[in-house]
């Protein structure tokens, strides 16, 4: 059974007046998410980091993906613990729930903002893997889609 | 039928009188005792028994075994070790009885297999027809053109035990290295319909697509035609549009024709400058206007996408959002590619990247690499993963097949379609717009067959199509490897996580939409219990609520409905957790049974307790807590199981006493004696005129399982090495080779002479009834004996041999029979050299050791107290 297509491959390849813009490769990083034609947005991968404290790596990749899957990449793919702090990947919040303002965290904030996904004004905080300090995590991790983390 | 419970004047009113006395010993009771003090108990209650149980009218049975399973078994190749895990499944869509049984083979065949009970031939593999298969494929029906697809990790991650529960036709597995389930119930290649596994869940994909954006098309329309709905278009020039992309139309004179706002048409292409579409409406022609295959965005579309099991209804979550895409008159280009590129060679398993980001998550997955040098169709699997640069495939492509920074992409070999979801223009909601056929095969270019690619052409909104009303699946996780699995109100529970084993894991129900519940737990759907430095050892369903066990001595209760967790409800308001106020842990969670009377359960301190949630629970292990206390270290490996059969209503528990170093002792309690030994509603036992009935035979059960057989009969199956045993065979019942001899049948009664052991008292005649003909006795190897006690010299229980004499059927007695006078089963004692003298004395059945239903019935004794002392 062929796939089931929206449209069909194979349209002419010609640039258009509003060539995407590439983003800068993250520093360290061997991944340029950008790396191929400049109309081209490259896939960016999100990973765990830090010690895995018991649980299996598809558990933490899973968790990491859940977790990260709508907040911003400037820099191509994206680290942290998901058992860990995750201020590195979401901005501080206000009071409550509210974010604070004018700091995108979320790739649609990004995308409201006019940033499309040509670059961000933010920089997500490199997450350091953090030593475990108890078997049982005690903040469960947030889930994907609701806005900044909530404290 | 006999009186289970003892009068207590029984006990009470004996008098003490010289002279002959005769009792009739029937009705036998009580299973073995080996805690009550023997001057309470009389000489109708079992003392010390083995390989035996109660028959009906209080009749005393020896054991009956047989192997089920052996190495005989057409396509089972022995390894020499212990099964160490059985699970009995009935395939209702085959109307077959199927068993799993694991050991901890890393070789070979491995360690997971499966046969057909009662045996028989199946076909395997469409190849070979055998009466048991090993278990290491992973494969779905739909992507089977490569027939089986061997485990591509260490056999050591399928070895034993496993936990199991059954949920929605899934078997759930946990053996603590590997998330798996079992699919049953389906037809796989030829003729082939036996159990196999894939994983439990389908990990996200993560990694977000990538996205080329190209210029749109446009054509201009010379005429178009609607008839019976469908709308015929001629363009002035060829348009270039090809089939399955959607155009808008604008500028027809008769705007009828014109796509309405936020919507879009799919086309068929019929010639180089003619296309129809699908339009409601009159029939009627128009002409002018222009056709366009292109997407404009104000602020723009981000996309997502799934992985997808067809053959079990399964979607994952989705993968890591793209950004926005800010179209100007543009098409897209998605593709499903991970990060950097890879090479390889022939012939060598190593993959190395060039930025790249490998993930020790992908051992176990499958390799799709976009360009293949020496051919393609080619198949890998990822064993395991060095570092974000360099992997090692489970076995290498041929000698003459390789790869030079080609782009790839990791698959569970599970999946069968990918599901691509999209946003509105600025939306926040990814609804699904293509479903793509995924193809495992490397090589072939991910633009044609692989189902990695889609074109996104159309420039419609939400809910036009192509966008559909279902949304990413968020909380479709896998749930993390643990130990071990339940279920609580049709989601399966996980514990024993290594990395958070105070806390359990449960299933999805409201927040699965789209998918398989089972195989997804949100990761907020944790909770975590309050026991210091233990660990979740078990878990039981009673219909008040779940009661939870420590290793150590907490027990709670879970009642009410348990709900998703997310973060908009992260409270379980419509569940609680109370401490229960016993002092009471779990010493292993394979050793926890609900049962018609209640849950049992062996603690930690090595007691068997019953809880009915009423009241508080009850000691129901203490007339065999002195076998309870010799379980050794190994107390986490025992085993409990509820086995029905006729009248047979056992709870059945394995363990492993003193130096053994398997489960090498069953002990049976009878649930239907317990309910109506003990007080009503109570279960209380004065141990005296009642008592739990326990009987003990002596197997090598590292593992036990109750199955069905064909004719829906139960069956106890104990686990041994190469060998499965029927520890309660039946005359007729299914047996790979013959019935085995069962030595050490044997039950010895509570003393004669309790009630005054200042009497010396003398055996006169001695009467022993079974289920057969007295002159068969002999012949079939029954013995009977009488244990002498002065308490001076050997003292009751503290030297519990006693002085015995041994009565031979035949050789202590008659070998005739006279009928109502003499017979085999007749001893004349106190003549000769025969005699049997003591203040207590106590009487023995040993029973014959070969094949047969042997079944006892009791003593018919006259004795006569000479003299007070």
């Amino acid at each position: 059974m062929p796939p089931l297509y929206i449209g069909s491959p194979g349209i002419a390849t010609t640039l258009t007046s509003k060539p995407i813009k590439a983003m800068p490769p993250r520093a360290g990083s061997p991944v340029n998410p950008m790396s191929g034609p400049s109309n081209t947005l490259g896939p960016q991968a999100i990973r765990p980091t830090g010690p895995t404290q018991g649980f299996d790596p598809a558990y933490l990749q899973n968790l990491a993906t859940a977790i990260g899957g709508l907040f911003s990449r400037p820099q191509g793919n994206l680290s942290f613990n998901p058992l860990g702090d995750l201020s590195g990947i979401s901005q501080k919040t206000g009071f409550g729930n509210a974010p604070v303002p004018g700091i995108p965290g979320t790739m649609l904030q990004d995308a409201l903002n006019g940033l499309g996904f040509g670059g961000s004004l933010t920089t997500p905080q490199q997450v350091q893997p953090q030593q475990p300090t108890s078997p049982i995590k005690p903040q469960p991790p947030r889930i994907p889609g609701r806005g900044p983390r909530q404290e | 039928m006999a009186i289970r419970r003892r009068p207590v004047s029984e006990f009470e009113a004996t008098a003490a009188k010289i002279g002959s006395q005769t009792v009739t010993l029937e009705a036998l009771a009580g299973g073995y005792n080996g805690y009550t003090a023997p001057n309470l108990l009389s000489p109708q209650f079992w003392a010390a028994a083995s390989q035996c149980y109660a028959g009906l009218f209080g009749t005393i049975r020896r054991a009956r075994f047989a192997p089920a399973f052996n190495n005989t078994a057409t396509g089972y190749v022995t390894s020499g070790l212990r099964m160490e895990s059985m699970f009995a499944l009935q395939d209702i869509t085959n109307a077959v009885e199927w068993v799993l049984f694991e050991n901890q083979n890393t070789s070979g065949n491995g360690p997971r297999w499966v046969f057909q009970y009662p045996l028989a031939n199946f076909t395997n593999l469409m190849v070979n027809t055998k009466q048991a298969s090993p278990v290491t494929s992973i494969w779905t029906i739909v992507n089977n053109q490569f027939g089986q697809l061997a485990f591509p990790l260490s056999l050591s991650m399928l070895a034993g035990p496993y936990s199991r529960v059954t949920i929605n036709n899934f078997i759930l597995e946990a053996n603590n290295q590997f998330r798996s389930k079992v699919l049953y119930g389906l037809t796989g290649p030829g003729t082939d319909f036996s159990p196999f596994f894939e994983f439990w869940g389908i990990d996200a994909p993560d990694v977000s697509p990538s996205i080329t954006l190209s210029a749109g098309l446009t054509a201009s329309i010379s005429s178009l035609l609607r008839t019976s709905n469908v709308v015929t278009v001629l363009t002035t020039a060829n348009h270039g549009f090809t089939t399955g992309q959607y155009v808008t139309i604008s500028g027809v004179a008769d705007s009828s024709f014109n796509s309405a706002s936020g919507t879009t048409q799919q086309i068929s292409v019929t010639g180089s400058a003619s296309f129809t579409f699908a339009q409601v409406g009159t029939d009627i022609g128009s002409t002018g206007g222009t056709a366009t295959v292109q997407i404009t965005q104000t602020v723009g579309r981000s996309y997502q996408y799934a992985w997808e099991n067809a053959n079990t209804g399964h979607v994952s979550a989705p993968s890591p959002a793209s950004q926005f895409v800010k179209y100007s008159n543009q098409i897209g280009t998605i593709d499903l590619v991970e990060p950097g590129t890879i090479s390889f060679i022939g012939g060598s398993t190593a993959v190395t990247g060039v930025g790249t980001s490998f993930s020790a998550a992908w051992a176990g997955k499958l390799l799709w690499t976009e360009t293949l040098a020496g051919g393609t169709g080619q198949t890998a699997f990822i064993q395991s993963v060095t570092d974000g640069l360099h992997m090692t495939l489970a076995a290498p492509y041929p000698a003459l097949v390789s790869a030079s920074g080609s782009r790839f992409m990791v698959i569970d070999p599970q999946v069968t379609h990918v599901r691509l979801y999209e946003t509105g223009d600025g939306g926040s909601v990814y609804f699904r717009t293509a479903r793509n056929v995924v193809a495992f095969g490397s090589g072939g270019g991910i633009g044609a067959s692989s189902g990695l690619r889609f074109t996104d052409t159309s420039n419609s909104q939400p809910p036009n199509a192509p966008f559909t009303s279902e949304i990413t699946q968020n909380f479709n996780v896998p749930p993390p490897i643990g130990k071990y699995v339940a279920d609580y109100q049709g989601r399966p529970i996980v514990f024993g996580v290594p990395g958070a084993q105070q806390s359990f894991f449960y299933g999805n129900m409201e927040t699965t939409v789209v998918g398989q519940p089972p195989e997804s737990f949100a990761p907020l759907n944790q909770v975590t219990l309050p026991i210091g430095d233990g660990i979740i050892n078990g878990w039981a369903n009673l219909p008040t609520g779940a009661v939870i066990w420590s290793n150590h001595q907490d027990m709670f209760k879970l009642a009410g409905l348990l709900t998703d967790n997310t973060v908009s409800n992260q409270f379980q308001l419509g569940a609680t957790i109370q401490r229960l106020p016993y002092r009471l842990g779990c010493g292993s969670a394979f050793a926890t049974t609900v049962t018609n009377l209640g849950v049992f359960w062996l603690t930690g301190d090595r007691q068997v307790m019953l809880f009915t949630d009423h009241y508080a629970p009850k000691n129901v292990g203490i007339p065999i807590q002195d076998i309870l206390n010799r379980i050794n270290g190994r107390i986490s490996f025992a085993r409990m199981k509820n086995y029905k059969r006729g009248e047979r209503n056992w709870l059945a528990l394995a363990v492993s006493l003193d130096s053994s170093t398997f489960n090498n002792k069953l002990l049976l309690l009878d649930l239907d004696l317990l309910a109506s030994n003990g007080q009503p509603s109570y279960f209380t036992f004065d141990m005296a005129t009642n008592q739990p009935t326990w009987y003990l035979f002596d197997i090598n059960c590292e593992c036990i399982e109750t199955a069905l057989d064909n004719l829906s009969q139960n069956h106890l199956l104990c686990g041994d090495v190469d060998l499965i045993t029927d520890a309660d065979y039946h005359t007729n019942d299914f047996t790979i080779a013959s019935e085995q001899n069962v030595s050490g049948g044997t039950v010895t009664l509570h003393a004669l002479g309790n009630e005054n052991p200042e009497l010396i008292k003398q055996i006169d005649w001695l009467r022993a009834n079974t289920n057969q003909l007295p002159s068969a006795l002999q012949a079939q190897g029954w013995s009977f004996g009488i244990l002498q006690y002065d308490d001076e010299q050997w003292v009751l229980n503290a030297v519990n041999t006693g002085n015995l004499v041994t009565l031979t059927p035949g050789v202590n007695s008659d070998v005739i029979v006279r009928p109502l006078e003499n017979s085999p089963a007749d001893f004349r004692l106190n003549q000769g050299q025969l005699f049997a003298k003591g203040r207590r004395l106590q009487l023995q059945v040993n029973f014959p050791s070969t094949p047969g239903n042997w079944e006892f019935r009791g003593f018919q004794v006259r004795y006569t107290n000479n003299y007070e002392r």
